[in-house]
């Protein structure tokens, strides 16, 4: 690593207001000093969020029933939390679970999970220059190594959105708490991804001076049943190939809501909106592998992921069928 | 043909003595030892779990430099300029190492001595080393590094077989990655026939053709390579590395610092390694760069590698596309076997002239083969170089062979384990061509491995997604022949006693895990009837210890073993007569136990060892004896028959269980029985810890381990972390149920053989031949993916061939055979032209 | 380039250390190449292998992605920690009996890892050791010899004979 400046910041406005050119927030570093250390990066200094832990930390639950998760809880508190024990939530802390190895998830944040940068191996490697890390001009994996890179929603560029923590987040409704300077703001969860995620687009929509304060499930989301499912190809120290976030409600034998967001498929945590399709039918497999199929029918493969299509698939139906209990 | 047995060296330097009766002990009945045969700890197993082992990286010396190569980013190019300048220039910079410097060749092998300290006219492969930077701390060497301007001509890039064997005698010979090997970019070409291939075939009931590929992987240590150099106090070169040769390593730095340094002044010392695997049994580029750089700056100088530059260092597993032809007799009888094999070599020789010969050597050891030949190819291409990788050149045709087998099997509607068991080569015996087999369990082995998995009653009889595979392998103990020719010992030992009764053991084999030292200390603690903790062991520093070729082609147990046996059953010899006097008793009767010399019939008479070793050391004064072992010749006298002879063979039996999901070609292995017939076990617990490790290992080549370029014309590595190389992480080891069979070798110390590398062999075919068994497709490529089984499912369900595999080989202008005739021809094990010259000279 | 040094105090096994050190520096830097203590290993330095691991309050960490200046004044363990004195800790006395070391090079990782699992769950499954040592890479040993010398040593810290059976030591 080079060496850079860490500043602890007494207040998260006070962080805010530490943000700059070559200045990036840092929680419990697990990205970002890889980064460093591959020397992708190069800031002079990292505003050190971790003190914070006051203001950002924490999993509690308010007597309406919402649940506040500070951007500081760890992958594990999560994944341990009884406060997240209700079926419907069961989806985040299985994702939370199985993410990377326990001696990272016993760091690595709610926060850093949901801002961390992508895997792309091209984007990774100091030896290539491409149009997302802003060196280069186009993709490189369009014509390159593409076997774990986006079938679902490519702009121009064929990374995957790398969170375990947001495809869950999005089926439950959260929003993200975000502060600027003294000023707190509460948005959708899905407004922290870009709407078209380009080459030249941010991962995310937050600011540089933006940041990240908490993650809140409405109380709606304990209600009914939730799942996550992801494929890898090992079962340890490994990114999902695909996921699958389900939350449904099922009432009298009929599914009376659901919501599917899968991972690993698309720049952004991936959306379904076919979930609708399935309100008011009885929950079967039969159902489920329908839906699956419709879904995946629109997948875009490239020349080396068309396995993802049909992996995806069997983990979306995996999901769905855990989620309804079946 | 009598057999002829390895023969240890006669004399010794320190001490001769009377010989004992049963030197090789292989025959000695397992309740009279008290040492061999037990599960003892390693004697620095107390070391290695407290953290106090120091390994390479471990050492940290006043003054230290760090150092950092500059390494190219492109894959071929000739280098037009290097500018240092800036680099020289920055604070804290010592020393700044180009290629020209260091003008010399080298390389493992004679044949091939193809490699620079630093790239001098061109680079072949991205990570190719060009600079090398002494300074302060890592990140000012780095960052000079970054300083240094490289202008480069870009070449054309190689990156597959294929793209190496297009055009070779069009193509613009300064496109050509070296100017040496047949032709093109052609590094080797091989053809052997042994026996009528032709008629063989024709007589055949069964003959089935089958192409396959084994892709590359690398040998992933834990620990990063890592070396310190410095000048001693008395002026003299030192070199600490994590190496598996310290003898290849210091030959290499003798002859590229020829100028500079003679090889007496130069010591190297190789650290216990944290793995090698074969990945560090070159000697490496950045080994010879720190010994100049502290010579330079007159400072210790260490370089530790990243992890993606050991990647790029590799010298791991062939990628290697194969076709086999064999045909069968109704009873499963191999009458003739055809073997055509293409290695992807990388960049460099390494061991690539040996890989190519052993991608032939050892399919004949096995299984009875009654004709058998030979083509084998290996590319020069512009990747990381290949070389040797647990079990070297053979994993790749043993898959080819055991699931073609079990394609045989199938059409000929007999189960896999008996058609193996049927047409077992014997032990004793001389293969077509010509490797001679010692003891021979491998029969043992397969019954062992089907009564635990209940593999005959079970096989083709499970229902759709879950199958059990078999498969069988051997591997050599220890190549018959060193790395250059010489007529010196392969192992040698010393022993040094004395009156406080510590033995100490000298020997120049680097232990990387295996237990080597320990092995050393268990069997002359037998000869002496003492604790194996009490000696002492000195190994791997090539001023201390006499010479052990190292730790590679699992050589250790067998070679080293025998030269301690040697030098001990030697100073049993000097003690005995003075002990015998002094008790006053016949010789035959001094026995040694329980760490005293004692008269068998009378055990309270006696003394203790120590007093045995003072007794002798009045009367003859100081006492050390010395050992050698070097194996035996081998009858297979052709040209290339040099690979694949060994003092005995080792055979290893697996069954492999596997869960197939019939949707996706997800599977996971819950279970694998595996049979090892090792001789005799030193220590039953290493060997037990061997066989397992082997089972992972080969369970990772089987499931997901690739050191892949795929879809690159860069000729990037695509996977330069252990994140993304996937390993078996704990949560995918199967059970393992082990057994040990003991077939004892007249060649082993005590009849041991290998251990290390044999049980890695069969996982791959058995995991294959499983997923066959389960789903009925067949995967003819390793690794065996998932979405490779999800394709060949597909494919069956369309009612095309329900296989994923290679379809086509490079083509090849092969040269003609070396004919030699099988032993059952009456051959002699010369090359058939040979035959005639060779009987003249003979009565000449 | 080489960036001024600063103090601070690492508590390292139960002792106060005071160092100074370049504040970019990682926990593992400071404990390998400032404090000596080499028996916590690196094989990518990138979190990707759990040789590095050593307990941070009691929590196993991989050192090489914490930056050393969060830790001062924190719990830190290692494996020159692990023993009591001269009497080997039962997960080093259970690694060495098994030969669940081979080269030895991931074991400092995988027995704090244990320990931290032994402390929490004396009585864990095969399961639950396979999952708590899931952030660990072994190359030599195929895992099987450390799960049990886990269960071995567990079975000891509860106060029973934890021994070895035929099969851990002979094979089937």
């Amino acid at each position: 690593m080079n060496p850079f400046e860490l500043r602890n910041p007494d207040s998260v406005a006070a962080a805010s207001g530490a943000a700059g050119p070559a200045r990036v927030f840092k929680a419990a570093g697990i990205d970002l000093l890889d980064r460093l250390k591959e020397r992708i990066d190069d800031p002079d200094a990292l505003v050190n969020l971790l003190p914070l832990g006051a203001e950002l930390g924490g999993i509690g639950r308010s007597d309406d029933g919402t649940i506040r998760l500070g951007a500081l809880v760890t992958l594990q508190q999560i994944a341990d939390s009884d406060a997240l024990a209700a079926p419907g939530l069961r989806a985040l802390r299985e994702a939370c679970g199985e993410a990377a190895t326990p001696q990272v998830r016993s760091r690595a944040t709610l926060g850093g999970n949901l801002l961390q940068r992508n895997r792309c191996w091209y984007f990774r490697s100091a030896a290539f220059q491409c149009a997302h890390d802003g060196k280069g001009d186009r993709c490189l994996a369009w014509h390159g190594e593409n076997r774990y890179h986006a079938i679902f929603g490519v702009v121009d560029c064929l990374r995957v959105h790398p969170s375990n923590a947001a495809p869950p987040l999005m089926v439950l409704g959260a929003e993200v708490e975000v502060q600027r300077g003294e000023a707190r703001r509460r948005q959708p969860i899905a407004a922290l991804f870009p709407d078209s995620p380009a080459a030249a687009t941010a991962e995310h929509t937050l600011g540089a001076d933006d940041v990240l304060i908490a993650v809140h499930l409405p109380a709606a989301a304990a209600r009914g049943g939730s799942a996550y499912r992801e494929s890898r190809e090992k079962q340890s120290f490994d990114w999902a190939t695909t996921a699958a976030a389900v939350h449904l409600g099922v009432e009298g034998g009929r599914i009376t809501s659901a919501s599917i967001c899968l991972g690993a498929v698309a720049p952004n945590p991936w959306p379904v909106d076919d979930a609708q399709s399935l309100v008011g039918e009885a929950p079967s497999r039969e159902l489920f592998e329908q839906l699956a199929r419709r879904v995946f029918r629109r997948a875009t493969p490239t020349e080396q992921n068309r396995y993802k299509v049909e992996v995806g698939q069997a983990i979306l139906v995996d999901a769905l069928l855990a989620a309804a209990g079946l | 043909m009598a057999p002829e047995t390895g023969m240890p060296e006669s004399g010794g330097a320190t001490a001769g003595g009377e010989r004992a009766e049963g030197r090789y002990l292989h025959a000695v009945d397992a309740a009279s030892l008290s040492v061999i045969g037990k599960p003892w700890r390693k004697i620095d197993a107390r070391s290695r779990v407290t953290g106090q082992t120091k390994y390479a990286d471990d050492l940290a010396l006043p003054r230290m430099l760090a150092c950092k190569l500059l390494r190219s980013s492109v894959a071929h190019a000739r280098i037009k300029s290097i500018d240092t300048s800036a680099a020289e220039a920055l604070g804290g910079v010592h020393a700044v190492l180009v290629g020209s410097e260091l003008p010399v060749a080298f390389g493992i092998l004679p044949v091939s001595q193809d490699e620079h300290t630093l790239c001098i006219d061109k680079v072949r492969f991205i990570g190719d080393p060009v600079a090398a930077v002494a300074a302060v701390d890592e990140d000012t060497a780095w960052e000079a590094c970054r300083l240094i301007r490289v202008e480069y001509e870009p070449l054309d890039v190689v990156t597959s077989v294929f793209d190496a064997a297009r055009d070779p005698h069009g193509m613009d010979p300064a496109d050509r990655i070296h100017d040496y090997g047949r032709e093109g970019n052609l590094h080797r070409c091989e053809h052997l026939e042994f026996g009528d291939l032709d008629a063989a075939f024709a007589e055949s009931d069964l003959v089935r053709e089958d192409l396959c590929f084994f892709e590359g992987n690398t040998h992933l240590p834990m620990e990063e390579h890592s070396t310190v150099a410095f000048t001693d106090p008395d002026g003299k070169l030192c070199v600490m590395s994590s190496t598996q040769t310290p003898h290849y390593l210091h030959r290499a730095l003798a002859k590229v610092l020829a100028a500079f340094v003679p090889p007496h002044k130069i010591r190297v010392i190789a650290c216990p390694n944290g793995g090698g695997f074969g990945g560090k049994s070159d000697p490496f580029n950045h080994e010879i760069a720190v010994a100049r750089l502290s010579m330079k700056t007159g400072r210790p100088v260490k370089i530790t590698l990243t992890r993606e530059e050991v990647f790029q260092t590799h010298r791991g597993r062939h990628p290697v596309l194969m076709k086999s032809r064999i045909g069968v007799s109704k009873d499963g009888r191999i009458k003739a076997l055809e073997f055509e094999t293409h290695l992807d070599g990388g960049a460099y020789g390494s061991y690539g002239t040996a890989s190519t010969f052993y991608t032939g050597a050892l399919q004949c050891v096995t299984y009875k083969v009654d004709n058998y030949h030979f083509k084998g190819a290996r590319w020069f291409t512009n990747k990381a170089p290949c070389g040797p990788k647990r079990g070297h050149g053979t994993p790749q045709p043993r898959f080819a062979l055991e699931t073609q087998l079990d394609k045989v099997a199938v059409e000929l509607g007999i189960d896999p384990a008996t058609l193996r068991s049927r047409h077992l080569a014997e032990a004793g015996s001389l293969t077509a061509n010509w490797m001679r087999i010692g003891s021979m369990g491998l029969g043992e082995c397969i019954e062992r491995v089907c009564a635990g998995s209940g593999f005959r009653e079970r096989w083709g009889r499970l229902p759709l997604g879950r199958g059990v595979g078999l498969a069988c392998s051997s591997y050599l103990s220890g190549a018959g022949l060193p790395i250059y020719w010489n007529a010196m010992p392969h192992s040698g030992v010393q022993l040094k006693l004395d009156r406080s009764g510590l033995v100490t053991v000298f020997c120049g084999s680097t232990d990387i895990g295996q237990g080597s030292n320990s092995i050393l200390a268990y069997i002359v603690a037998e000869v002496f009837g003492l604790d194996p903790q009490d000696l002492r062991v000195v190994t791997s520093d090539t001023d201390l210890t006499p010479v052990d070729l190292g730790s590679y082609s699992s050589r250790v147990t067998v070679m080293t073993g025998n030269a301690a046996l040697q030098a001990a059953e030697r100073a049993r010899d000097l003690l005995v007569p003075h002990v015998a006097a002094q008790l006053d008793i016949p010789k035959g009767r001094v026995t040694f136990g329980g760490g005293r010399v004692f008269d068998c019939e009378d055990p309270e008479r006696g003394m203790t060892f120590a007093e045995a070793v003072g007794t002798a050391e009045a009367k003859i004064g100081t006492i050390g004896t010395t050992g050698s072992y070097r194996p035996p010749k081998s009858p297979a006298r052709y040209k290339g028959g040099g690979v694949g002879p060994s003092p005995s063979y080792s055979y290893t039996a697996a069954v492999v269980e596997v869960d197939v999901d019939p949707e996706t070609g997800i599977y996971t292995v819950p279970r694998i029985w595996v049979a090892h017939d090792i001789g005799r076990a030193i220590n039953p617990a290493l060997v037990v810890g061997q066989v397992e490790g082997s089972v992972y290992m080969g369970l990772g080549e089987a499931m997901m381990e690739e050191m892949s370029y795929r879809g690159n014309r860069f000729g990037v590595h695509k996977i330069p972390s252990m994140l993304e190389y996937k390993s078996p992480t704990s949560m995918e080891m199967p059970e393992v149920v082990t057994y040990l069979v003991e077939d004892p070798d007249p060649n082993g110390p005590f009849g041991a053989k290998e251990a290390g590398q044999g049980p890695l062999l069969p996982i791959m075919p058995a995991v294959a031949n499983a997923i066959y068994d389960a789903v009925g497709v067949r995967v003819d490529e390793v690794p065996v993916t998932p979405e490779k089984v999800f394709d060949a499912m597909q494919r069956k369900a369309q009612g095309k061939e329900a296989r994923y595999g290679p379809r086509e080989l490079p083509r090849v202008e092969w040269p003609e055979p070396r004919r030699v005739r099988t032993p059952w021809q009456g051959g002699t094990g010369v090359e058939v032209e040979r035959e005639d010259e060779l009987a003249r000279s003979s009565q000449g | 380039m080489t960036s001024s040094k600063v103090l601070g105090t690492f508590v390292v096994n139960g002792e106060p250390h005071e160092v100074a050190y370049a504040p970019h520096k990682t926990l593992l830097e400071v404990l390998r190449e400032d404090l000596g203590l080499t028996g916590t290993k690196h094989g990518c330095e990138l979190g990707e292998c759990g040789a590095c691991t050593v307990l941070l309050d009691g929590t196993p960490v991989v050192s090489c992605l914490v930056l050393a200046q969060e830790v001062e004044g924190r719990a830190i363990r290692t494996i020159e920690g692990l023993a009591d004195g001269p009497d080997l800790h039962p997960l080093q006395d259970l690694f060495a009996e098994l030969g669940a070391s081979q080269c030895g090079y991931c074991s400092a990782g995988f027995m704090l890892a244990a320990s931290e699992l032994l402390e929490r769950n004396p009585d864990p499954t095969r399961d639950e050791i396979r999952a708590a040592v899931a952030g660990n890479i072994c190359r030599c040993t195929g895992y099987i010899k450390i799960f049990e010398a886990i269960e071995l040593a567990a079975a000891r810290l509860r106060g029973e004979q934890g021994q070895p059976t035929r099969e851990m030591l002979y094979g089937s």
